[in-house]
């Protein structure tokens, strides 16, 4: 169907019988390719009146366009209503084409036969012609492949695109494919990208639909602009396949590099958002600068958002101490201080603990479910609450919390030892203090089993906190 | 201090005519209301009373400000700083006495091989949060392979402040009067794609170098032995202590491309600093192992399960006064999400045993969820606790809706408000749930935001 759309386009001048001759106001009807039966003009009909082309055509093999066409006094020599029915009919304008042909240089110095280009078949009856088609054109013209969209070159038949001026919008929309622009062209058309050739169906617009940096590129830059292209590809959003050495094992992890040492091909497909998708706090990073933004009306570039990398499988939210133990230099590529924040930042944490996560968060604290120092500070953060309720309070009178048993303090030594951060969420060091003291109160030793006395020496400090006048000699 | 680190991202935005390219500024204002019912323990009678009902009304704004272009390529300022007030509260929530934080404030220059990074930071590492003010250098000779060293004036974990900050020591005056100066070292090597190591080295020091404050080292290593074999282990150490800490190692099998399965043994010893006492109280590990499931048939199901026990030392200092206290822990969890069109359901159950408690708590939840982002829903809660040092027993029942979604590209609202019953109570003057809680958050963000899918340009 395209094809035969294209093949319409390459109608000779010479075949511009669309100006009708018909009984009734011509109607408009859509040109369809390189068919001699489509040829609006009954030729054959006429065959017997009409022995040869120039009978009408007198002035295409001199280039002469005032006598290329048939006059309307010719037609009423027999058209005049009583031999047989009156037509009108009068010359209309040239058939738009972005054909470069003329026919003096074919019809005179080469003398080709009309029919060579125009008779429906090689063997076809005199007068049964019709609009050329490309293969006619490729008898002579062939650039190795046999096929027309398979050429080499465009520019030796056709004019550029932007030339064109008058192929309609909807006429540059049909222009067909060629068969080499399958799925996978589109990787590799730069090595094979030549202005002259792209600009046959190609203005600078249709390129700038996909290429981000298209205001860079010399073959892009090379084409003219084209309102009835750019008109084509407004609101469209463009597709772009992922090259297969992407797919590659370790492309995520070199990719940097290769960014850094061509970003120019990167600014291909990817806009500096694009990266900024993963690379979020990292605009000012040379080979993420060196890609063009993405602006209004311009193309998109590939949509990284949401991409996220190999490792951030299903189970990286539970998984993820490991790469982030490496310090933010890790994170921090991708994610901002917020994201972790939002999760590990117990002011604001919307999402880390369920939503009525205070109301049941006793039991995770004993069981250390979650290591609750990690981003919690005991006094400020546990006591400070615990206080404010009223559970924690200094000095109180012995054994009323702890499930009401008035003797626990008996007994608290070995659960204190398995969860002492529990403890210090309500009591503060005075508390134990009161009998714990080597120097006051009832002097208990509260070292248990395994305590190393050498600790005194990292931080005496903490020894005279008991010890008023320092830890016992070993 | 604070000022000077608010200057910081200030002075750098106010330099846009030094040529700033860009700026990316990110606001989140959140508001809170929860009721809370506080006890006080009364001298006449001997026993704990119940106050009146009060609320509080916590309000927090977060701006996050990132700007680069200053002339040099590379260069970043960035600043996300916390302002807190209450709205007519009745109580003083956590923390909410401090009206301004800097979270984070530095300027970095990032080259491809390096980075450098100054100013007030959090480092997360296999050692936890930690934020100090002070320099960050890391090399990246490599990829694969990075070298990091920090160091400066350090902050109490999981806190904003020093370690001898008023809002520490008015909750525990032996804390020590003297700051705290933060060392440290990292390496990260990433051999293959799928593996990757790292080790840490820190240490802190009070800043008159009187004494320790924790010397502390953790390894952390995963590898992918094939598509479907992941392992991983992570541990660390107390050098002050010379005894090792938590130790974990875990192994995840792949099932298909949204399902996983993972077995785990772990050991827990809480790192605690020198400037307290409660190291010297000889802390005791706790063992365990864990299993947990994923299966995803597809895309719009999801069902999930675990379970986890604990094993703990037998008590050293038990007393007959001292009664039902267990020495192990188990943990079951299932849960379930399902979305059809535009309609999502969720379920999850848990049920924890023996020692701290025991509890058992489900949750379900409906919403219809847009593709767009809007999410209207009703959730119900109901919870169970029973058993070890408990304040008061019972059965909490709650209910309430959601939403949240995209106002215009740039700004994001959500809106919670739950009632919770609290029933059957039993033992002490009530700690009840009898209560309601709403929150409302609205963020606004200006140029591209760093992470949200779909990000804005």
């Amino acid at each position: 169907m395209i094809a035969r759309g294209l093949g319409s386009l390459i109608v000779v001048a010479f075949a511009a019988t669309a100006a009708s001759v018909s009984a009734k106001p011509p109607r408009a009807t859509p040109p369809r390719g390189g068919d001699a039966a489509a040829d609006s003009f009954p030729h054959a009909r006429h065959a017997r009146l009409f022995t040869s082309c120039t009978a009408c055509h007198a002035g295409i093999p001199a280039g002469d366009t005032a006598t290329a066409r048939p006059s309307p006094e010719l037609c009423a020599g027999c058209h005049d209503g009583s031999l047989v029915r009156q037509v009108t009919w009068s010359p209309g304008p040239p058939r738009p084409t972005n054909l470069r042909f003329d026919h003096r240089r074919h019809a005179g110095r080469v003398p080709l036969p009309c029919a060579t280009c125009h008779a429906s078949a090689l063997d076809a009856a005199l007068m049964d012609v019709g609009a050329a088609r490309p293969d006619r054109c490729l008898m002579c013209h062939r650039q190795g492949s046999a096929g027309h969209l398979d050429q080499a070159s465009c520019d030796r038949c056709h004019v550029s695109l932007a030339q064109a001026t008058r192929l309609a919008t909807s006429a540059i929309a049909r222009l067909p494919k060629p068969p080499s622009h399958d799925s996978t062209w589109v990787l590799g058309h730069p090595s094979q990208a030549s202005s002259a050739v792209c600009a046959t169906c190609h203005t600078r617009d249709f390129c700038a639909l996909c290429h981000v940096n298209a205001a860079t590129v010399d073959e892009i830059k090379n084409l003219a602009g084209d309102a009835r292209v750019a008109a084509l590809v407004r609101n469209r959003s463009a597709t772009y396949p992922t090259p297969e050495f992407h797919r590659a094992d370790g492309f995520f992890r070199a990719h940097g590099f290769m960014a850094e040492a061509d970003v120019r091909s990167c600014s291909n497909c990817h806009a500096r958002e694009s990266c900024l998708g993963c690379h979020r706090a990292e605009e000012r990073v040379a080979p993420v600068a060196a890609l063009p933004r993405r602006t209004r009306g311009g193309a998109f570039g590939v949509d990284l958002s949401g991409v996220r990398p190999p490792d951030h499988g299903p189970d990286h939210l539970t998984r993820h101490r490991v790469p982030a133990a490496g310090g933010d230099a890790t994170c921090s590529r991708c994610h901002a201080p917020t994201f972790c924040a939002s999760c590990h930042d117990a002011s604001v944490a919307l999402r880390f603990h369920s939503a009525d996560f205070v109301e049941r968060h006793s039991e995770d604290a004993y069981t250390r479910e979650n290591d609750c120092a990690a981003c919690h500070q005991t006094e400020a953060f546990c006591r400070n609450c615990h206080r404010m309720t009223g559970q924690s309070r200094t000095r109180a009178p012995i054994g009323r919390f702890h499930d009401n048993q008035p003797l626990w303090v008996f007994g608290h030594g070995g659960v204190a030892r398995r969860a002492i951060e529990n403890c210090a969420s309500c009591h503060e060091q005075r508390d134990c203090l009161r009998c714990h003291s080597a120097s006051l109160g009832w002097k208990v030793n509260p070292h248990g089993r395994g305590f190393d006395p050498a600790i005194g020496d990292r931080n005496p400090a903490m020894c005279r906190t008991c010890h008023l006048h320092g830890p016992p000699s070993r | 201090m604070r000022a000077a680190l608010l200057a910081l991202p200030i002075v750098a935005i106010a330099a846009a005519p030094l040529g700033a390219q860009s700026a990316r500024v990110r606001s989140t204002t959140t508001a809170r209301y929860a009721q809370l019912r506080p006890i006080r323990y009364d001298t006449v009678s001997g026993s704990y009373v119940a106050e009146p009902v009060a609320s509080a009304t916590p309000l927090t704004q977060d701006v996050e400000i990132s700007a680069w272009g200053f002339g040099v390529q590379g260069l970043r300022a960035y600043g996300l700083v916390r302002g807190r007030t209450a709205l007519g509260s009745d109580l003083v929530w956590p923390r909410f006495d401090d009206h301004f934080d800097a979270l984070y404030a530095f300027l970095e220059l990032e080259r491809p091989h390096y980075r450098v990074r100054a100013g007030r930071q959090q480092r997360a590492s296999g050692l936890g949060f930690y934020a100090f003010d002070g320099l960050t250098a890391t090399v990246r000779p490599w990829a694969t392979v990075r070298v990091e060293g920090y160091g400066g004036r350090g902050l109490a974990r999981g806190f904003l402040e020093p370690q001898n900050s008023e809002a520490i020591r008015s909750l525990d005056p032996l804390r020590p009067d003297k700051g705290t100066l933060l060392l440290g070292a990292s390496f990260w090597a990433a051999p293959s794609a799928g593996s990757s190591f790292s080790a840490i080295y820190q240490r802190e020091l009070l800043s008159d170098r009187s004494g320790l404050v924790s010397e502390r080292a953790a390894l952390d290593a995963r590898v992918s032995v094939s598509r479907l074999l992941a392992l991983s282990g992570s541990a660390d150490a107390d050098i002050a202590l010379g005894a090792w800490g938590r130790a974990r190692l875990g192994a995840l099998v792949r099932i298909g491309r949204r399902s996983y399965v993972e077995v785990e043994a772990f050991r827990y010893k809480p790192l605690l600093d020198l400037t307290t006492i409660w190291g010297a109280f000889a802390p005791e590990a706790h063992r365990g192992v864990s299993a947990s499931l994923h299966v995803s048939p597809k895309r719009s199901l999801a069902l999930t399960s675990s379970f986890t026990y604990r094993r703990y030392e037998p008590l050293s200092s038990g007393t007959p006064f001292l009664v039902d206290i267990q020495d192990d822990a188990k943990q079951f969890a299932v849960g379930a999400h399902w979305q059809g069109g535009n309609l999502a359901l969720d379920g999850s159950y848990r049920l924890q045993l023996d020692f701290g408690g025991a509890q058992s708590g489900g949750d379900v939840s409906a919403a219809f969820a847009r593709p767009d982002g809007w999410r209207l829903g009703a959730r119900g809660v109901a919870f169970q606790r029973d058993e070890a040092f408990r304040v008061t027993n019972g059965t909490v029942y709650g209910a309430g809706l959601e939403a949240r979604g995209p106002i215009g590209d740039r700004v994001y609202v959500r809106g919670e408000l739950m009632r919770y019953l609290h029933r059957k109570l039993s033992g002490q003057a009530a700690l009840d749930w009898n209560q309601t809680r709403a929150l409302l958050s609205l963020e606004w963000t200006f140029g591209a935001n760093p992470d949200r899918s779909g990000a804005l340009r």
